[in-house]
């Protein structure tokens, strides 16, 4: 308890702003529906009636209802109007919402002025929840947050340009695209991190970038042996191009992370052991690094794989409810996860031999130009 | 052969030239996880109690995947002790907020998915959205709760002499870059998960007032947050059941 109460003596001023920040944020964000084009509304008053229930031949029922809603708009000129509309609503919600007292929903009209709603506002929620989420971050973390928190930054930036600039440039093919988007990450991220200078951050650069290529490389060859034979990219959510060149790119920004994370790990440990001990044989780096690795393959392999598969849960149910078998619900929804899981883990497992050879390397070279000098 | 399976052969392989005793478990690990995950989808589709199913599948994952790493006891129980401390504090936050934010479900730019399913299915789909949204937070817990464990074991085993106030203190340095990396890494899961959509939005030239306000948008915002935040808790729960343990068995 005593740690506790130290703890929050040296950090309540940092705590009172985070509050402070969140609270702004949020105010900020109910309020500032007037920078908006489209008509936003405030919901003022609900009535909901049972209208029945809805079933089908799998056993499905549900009850469905309708609400009668008065509404009074925010924003564009007919500012402070009270709209009256209906939301129909079933109780499983898959596309449908249960409206309540005081939220925020964007409108449209048709040409008759029937107005209905159009989506629910979600962004005064989810930014003040971002913001508290990152806040606790950076307190807890301390000066480490604070670098934690401009890599996320550069990242999501990163990303985002890339998206864009695959837009801009017609017929790119994604995958190139995204190549030197994993190389810049990777620079900033790991120079951010652990300095610029530092022999170790160029040792874990080049581990992460061979590790990336051999792995995406390894699994094209055996896409292209086996004729994508069991790959269902017809299967793939939202897709908008190629979806070979697709998935490649998503697996190569998936991978990126845990390599890093692995490469950080065993490398780090490495470069602290050579210090410790300058003599120690190659014997005993190979197997103090297969040693790390092996400890955190299976956990990273998790993390990914729970990442990619747990999203796909509701659709998967949604599959099962309509009477469709496991096997093809596990193709449709589960299959594309899966290749991605299992080739991010041929990365995670390529991590430690790529990064011994890339530390035997960079450490080789830099024991040749001693001798130089000397 | 499908591409599957050669994969996994392949990664069968690797991990046990590589890793050898430890690969094997880290193979067989994602596998059991897979068949647990199986097990909840089918349990949840039967309409059986999701919070439950969720609570006691969620435990034997993490279970599962802090066993694989193969470390000692202490750090095993220790790092199990802190990620189920995290998973039902997560819980906590993730059930009101996926309430208040209405973004379980899905949206219009699934349609082409949902075409001739029917949608109107016993299982409520926020309760659908709560159960997706912890269970992908749970790896990133239980591998950033092992490697901070099993610091902090190793530095009390380095250093017999120092007390428990300097282990800490140590222990957090350390905690913090493993968490540091650990939130590295779940960035990029998400954003990888996310390349697909944030393609479609800018194909159909949403405005980032549209794209904001999206339900797709928000969940996987969220999902984000949530792992963040499942990462960033268990280092202060780490320190301070390490803290508990150690001065109780030192009196």
């Amino acid at each position: 308890m005593q740690m506790i109460l130290n703890y929050f003596k040296k950090t309540w001023r940092s705590w009172l702003a985070l509050i402070a920040l969140v609270a702004v944020t949020a105010c900020f964000f109910a309020t500032n529906a007037q920078l908006y084009h489209d008509p936003i509304a405030k919901i003022t008053s609900v009535q909901t009636d049972t209208t029945g229930q809805q079933s089908d031949p799998y056993g499905n029922r549900v009850e469905t209802y309708k609400q009668t809603i008065e509404t009074k708009l925010l924003n564009t000129n007919d500012r402070g109007k009270t709209i009256r509309l209906t939301n129909d609503y079933d109780e499983s919600g898959a596309l449908n919402v249960k409206l309540k007292q005081g939220q925020q929903v964007f409108l449209t009209h048709d040409s008759n002025m029937n107005w209905s709603v159009k989506n629910v506002r979600h962004d005064l929620l989810w930014v003040p929840f971002m913001v508290l989420v990152l806040g606790v971050m950076t307190i807890l973390m301390g000066r480490h947050g604070r670098i934690m928190l401009l890599t996320l930054g550069l990242n999501v930036a990163l990303f985002i340009c890339f998206i864009f600039l695959n837009i801009a440039i017609p017929h790119s093919n994604l995958f190139v695209v995204f190549i030197p988007f994993a190389i810049l990450t990777t620079l900033f991220t790991l120079g951010l991190l652990m300095g610029f200078k530092s022999r170790q951050t160029w040792t874990i650069v080049m581990t992460v970038l061979l590790t990336s290529a051999v792995t995406l490389l390894i699994s094209k060859i055996v896409f292209m042996l086996l004729h994508n034979q069991g790959v269902y990219y017809e299967h793939m959510e939202f897709v908008t191009d190629n979806p070979s060149t697709l998935f490649m790119a998503m697996t190569l920004v998936g991978v990126l992370g845990a390599v890093m994370d692995e490469a950080t790990d065993m490398t780090a440990t490495l470069f602290s052991m050579q210090r410790e001990r300058p003599n120690i044989s190659s014997k005993e780096l190979i197997k103090a690094g297969r040693n790390i690795g092996g400890e955190i393959f299976g956990a990273l392999n998790n993390v990914l794989f729970l990442i990619f598969i747990a999203e796909q849960l509701p659709m998967a149910v949604l599959y099962l409810r309509n009477g469709n078998s496991w096997s093809f619900t596990y193709m449709t929804n589960l299959s594309i996860g899966m290749l991605q899981t299992l080739i991010s883990a041929i990365g995670i497992v390529l991590t430690v031999p790529i990064g011994l050879m890339c530390f035997k390397l960079m450490t080789f070279r830099s024991l040749q130009n001693k001798g130089g000098q000397l | 052969m499908t591409v599957t399976i050669a994969l996994a052969l392949i990664l069968f392989v690797l991990m046990v030239l590589i890793g050898g005793g430890k690969g094997l478990g880290a193979f067989v690990s994602l596998w059991i996880n897979f068949f647990v995950l199986a097990c909840i989808i089918t349990l949840i589709s039967f309409s059986f109690n999701p919070f439950w199913v969720l609570m006691i599948g969620g435990g034997i994952i993490l279970t599962i995947t802090i066993i694989s790493t193969g470390s000692n006891e202490n750090t095993t129980s220790l790092a199990l002790t802190v990620s189920f401390i995290v998973m039902i504090l997560l819980l906590l936050v993730i059930v009101p907020t996926e309430y208040l934010s209405l973004s379980a479900g899905f949206s219009v730019e699934n349609s082409e998915a949902l075409e001739g399913l029917s949608l109107g299915i016993n299982v409520p789909f926020a309760t659908l959205g709560i159960c997706a949204a912890l269970l992908a937070t749970l790896g990133a817990i239980a591998e950033a709760a092992v490697a901070i464990a099993a610091g902090l074991n190793e530095l009390k085993q380095d250093q017999p002499d120092a007390n428990l106030s300097q282990i800490i203190h140590a222990g957090q340095g350390l905690g913090r870059e493993i968490v540091g990396t650990a939130v590295n890494t779940v960035l990029f899961g998400y954003l990888a998960d996310f390349l697909s959509l944030s393609l479609l939005f800018t194909r159909l030239n949403y405005s980032f007032a549209e794209i904001f306000n999206t339900k797709l948008f928000t969940s996987a915002v969220l999902s984000l947050m949530y792992s963040i935040l499942g990462v960033v808790l268990v280092l202060p729960f780490t320190l301070l059941i390490f803290h508990q343990q150690n001065r109780n068995s030192g009196k």
